[in-house]
């Protein structure tokens, strides 16, 4: 393992500890060392002072013995001062080179001349004494360096006794700093696994007060954790109520993930034959799941006897999937029920509506027919009842013909926009009515091209005949979404009143002096069997067709 | 009514005298205690027992006690001074050698009060000390070796070899190498222990109490020379102290002997007693004295 490697597995206690011991005891231990090689290269110097001072001091009392020819006296000073321990021996010389006093008066008698040894001459020095600068004599003094030394040596074995114990300290005030951060950071430590444990009761907080750098990060934490406690307590709760709420809406709201498994269902009764083992059936999700699709009324059997008709929805957010499943089963029965009643009622309508048509041709016919006599004229007459009856009768029976889904295509919108415009360009020009058009020529429509001219030329014609002289009309054409477009024609026209909105899909329904009804009737039809959608907007000085038409293969044929 | 008014009166004041008579009274008793027993100064010199601290304070607190005196210590650094301070009358009694008192005789300042008995006798000696080891038996053999005397006035200390060299034909200021006066009896006899001197002369009174308190010494030193016998050193006083005064403190000196404290104090000091001034002479000290003074 790198060095570098095994320094970071060395724990933070551990380092704080080693730094500040290592950091004391070598300023310690280099302060020392500088010491004692400065006293050790000082050792006669400091010898001279002590000795110099002590001589200075007593200057006065050495002058006045000098002066008094009181040898005995400067004998007692010299042998005073040669108790000093560092201190060999001490002599007084005269001016003239003699002994006055010395400590050694065997080696150095009183009154001899003062020889200075060759060898040890290191060890001398010598302290004039002066009277009003006139020189009396000098103490010669023989320094014990090597006393000196071992006082040194003595006192460099205590300080280092001293090092070793300020090493110990220091260790252990090393150990205390570290063990109160670390203690710190381990109780940071403990909290942030607390907290992501969400384990609120063991969250450790700070006791004392304290206004250090990790005390201030663990106030912080200790806010933080309140808040976050508070936050989620408070999400937690939303999330309860939230899940109240779904358990409680009619439907299966299922939350899954990108491999299909459920993290949530409100436990609707439809989980039982869609979800087994927190999974998706296996037959749903390839019906639906596998498709990716957003939402759709699927059939699904059950049970594998019943159908049911499920509205579902899906929502995507980051890796998650949301469904919403209703069961529309009853609905649709509802609708087609209402369908087939529509049917009736609308049946009874066109039939009511048709009956009453041809029974007004049929007044005039009878009474030329039970009139008597019958000319050329009421001939005439006749013949034009009958071809008028023949008209509706055939219109009728053109209406009831379903569409012919099977070819559908996809087309351009476009090019039968300008076919009808061109059929229509009389018109137009009569009323000298401006077109907009917004298409984008990209967009294919999915019909039969014979159902696109159907839709363009009743609904433009209607446009035109609604619009004012110099008026507008506007023709879009864009994409909604992936499955479907939107034709939209809009005029300036006066509008169509709101009660007549509802009747204008119904067939022979008109309100134009000369028609027939049908036209409407059939873009409407035409537009519903391609599962598309038409949307009126009509006001005092605007009508507005949006036609939502299919741009892909319609999956069922409608009967 | 009078006579009551009266009586009261007097009542009055002669208690008011009575307090007053009580206060007098009281102060000149205080005033007697204050300034009450008079004071004697005791000079004392190196040369003579300065070293002997402890003894001269019991010594001087004995004296004080025995004769109902106020008896205070000076220690005066030599004899010279000692006796300017005698004619000074800053000092009142003093142990001094015998020079000193001839010199005081002569100007008439001092009397004898008492003098020591040193083995049975008012005697001593003056003797040449030197190192055991030493190669010296007379002071002769000391000639170009250094000295110590302790006082320049001290008979023991240093008239008395100085004589003993002059009538043997050696000039005493040239005859050593080297003279120290060291003040001092004791320090002659450690100047001499140290080896800073060959040779000293000391009192033989100091000696033999110095070989009592440190009888290891007496293995280092020895006696060369033993000048004498010669009077002791007395006690004298200044002849204008009150009868009264010279008679306790001549009482209390005598009786020392006789009282277990002085005993101690004796026995300390290597005296045997003090007895009266009566019959001693200084004759020879004198004849020294003159003999020195008439060379010089």
């Amino acid at each position: 393992m790198r060095l570098k490697t095994r320094f970071f597995i060395i724990s933070l206690h551990t380092k704080i500890t080693i730094l500040i011991f290592t950091v004391i005891t070598l300023f310690i231990s280099s302060t020392f060392w500088i010491v004692h090689k400065e006293l050790i290269n000082s050792d006669r110097k400091m010898a001279q002072i002590s000795v110099t001072n002590i001589i200075k001091v007593n200057k006065n009392f050495i002058i006045q013995a000098l002066l008094e020819n009181n040898y005995w006296q400067i004998y007692q000073f010299v042998n005073s001062l040669s108790k000093l321990e560092f201190i060999n021996s001490v002599g007084f010389i005269n001016t003239n080179g003699k002994i006055i006093a010395h400590t050694n008066p065997q080696k150095f008698p009183i009154g001899s001349v003062f020889i200075w040894p060759k060898s040890r001459l290191n060890n001398f020095f010598s302290f004039p004494i002066l009277s009003s600068n006139i020189p009396l004599g000098k103490f010669v003094i023989m320094i014990n360096l090597s006393h000196i030394k071992k006082f040194l040596n003595k006192l460099r074995d205590k300080l280092m006794l001293f090092i070793f114990l300020e090493a110990l300290i220091s260790f252990g005030i090393g150990y205390l700093i570290s063990s109160n951060i670390v203690s710190k950071l381990k109780i940071l430590s403990r909290n942030a696994q607390r907290i992501i444990e969400k384990d609120w009761e063991h969250i450790e907080y700070m006791q004392t007060v304290k206004n250090d750098e990790i005390s201030k990060i663990m106030y912080s934490l200790e806010y933080m954790v309140i808040q976050v406690k508070e936050m989620i307590y408070q999400e937690e709760q939303l999330k309860i109520f939230y899940h109240t709420v779904l358990d409680n809406i009619q439907g299966l709201i299922v939350v899954y993930d990108s491999n299909g498994t459920i993290v949530y269902h409100n436990n609707d009764p439809l989980i039982t034959c869609l979800i087994l083992n927190n999974k998706f059936v296996k037959k749903f999700y390839d019906s639906f799941i596998e498709t990716n699709k957003t939402d759709n009324i699927l059939s699904y059997k059950c049970d594998g006897k019943s159908i049911k008709y499920l509205l579902i929805k899906r929502i995507s957010f980051n890796e998650y999937n949301a469904l919403t499943i209703s069961d529309v089963t009853r609905l649709k029965e509802l609708e087609e029920r209402q369908c087939i009643i529509n049917s009736f009622e609308l049946v009874g309508e066109i039939s009511v509506t048709l009956a009453h048509e041809i029974k007004n041709f049929l007044q005039p016919l009878k009474l030329i027919l039970f009139h008597g006599t019958i000319n050329s004229k009421d001939l005439e007459r006749v013949r034009f009842i009958i071809e008028k009856i023949d008209n509706y009768v055939i219109q009728f029976l053109q209406t009831s013909k379903s569409t012919e889904l099977d070819l559908a295509r996809k087309v351009s919108i476009n090019i039968y926009i300008e076919e009808i415009l061109f059929m229509l360009s009389d018109l137009l020009v009569n009323k000298e009515i401006m077109i907009e058009k917004s298409i984008e020529n990209d967009l294919k429509v999915f019909m039969n091209p014979k159902d696109i001219r159907l839709i363009l030329i009743n609904l433009i014609k209607n446009a035109i005949e609604a619009s004012p002289q110099n008026g507008t009309i506007f023709i879009g054409w864009r994409k909604v979404d992936s499955n479907e477009g939107c034709l939209t024609i809009r005029d300036t026209g006066t509008g169509i009143l709101p009660r007549l909105q509802k009747e204008i899909a119904k067939p022979f329904f008109t309100t134009k002096k000369n028609g027939t009804g049908i036209g409407l009737h059939s873009v409407y039809k035409i537009v519903y069997l391609h599962r598309g959608d038409i949307k009126l907007n009509s006001h005092s000085n605007k009508t507005e067709f949006l036609i939502y038409l299919p741009l892909k293969y319609i999956t069922r044929k409608v009967k | 009514m009078l006579k009551v008014k009266l009586s009261k009166f007097i009542i009055q004041k002669m208690t008011f005298f009575g307090q007053i008579l009580t206060i007098l009274i009281l102060i000149n008793i205080l005033t007697i205690d204050l300034f009450g027993s008079p004071q004697i100064i005791f000079g004392i010199t190196g040369a003579t027992l300065e070293n002997n601290l402890g003894i001269l304070i019991k010594w001087k607190n004995y004296l004080s006690h025995a004769s109902g005196l106020r008896v205070k210590l000076k220690f005066v650094y030599s004899y010279s001074e000692l006796q300017q301070q005698i004619i000074n009358k800053k000092i009142d009694m003093a142990y001094i050698c015998g020079s000193t008192y001839i010199n005081l005789l002569r100007t008439k300042h001092v009397e004898l009060l008492a003098i020591p008995l040193f083995h049975g006798k008012p005697l001593y000696d003056s003797l040449v000390v030197v190192r055991t080891k030493s190669k010296f038996k007379t002071l002769y053999n000391l000639r170009n070796h250094p000295y110590a005397y302790s006082d320049p006035d001290s008979s023991s200390g240093a008239l008395i070899p100085q004589y003993e060299l002059r009538i043997h034909g050696y000039n005493p200021e040239l005859f050593f190498s080297h003279i120290i006066y060291t003040y001092n009896n004791e320090e002659s006899i450690n100047a001499v222990l140290s080896g800073y001197v060959d040779g000293a002369s000391i009192d033989s009174i100091i000696y033999s109490a110095f070989i009592k308190q440190n009888p290891k010494m007496a293995k280092k030193l020895k006696v060369i020379e033993y000048f004498g016998p010669y009077t002791i050193s007395p006690i004298v006083i200044r002849k204008t102290i009150d009868k009264n005064i010279k008679k306790k403190l001549y009482n209390a000196l005598i009786i020392m002997n006789k009282t277990k404290r002085g005993i101690s104090i004796l026995d300390m000091l290597t005296i045997d007693k003090f007895i009266s001034p009566k019959d001693i002479n200084y004759k020879k000290i004198k004849k020294i004295m003159s003999v020195l003074q008439d060379i010089r």
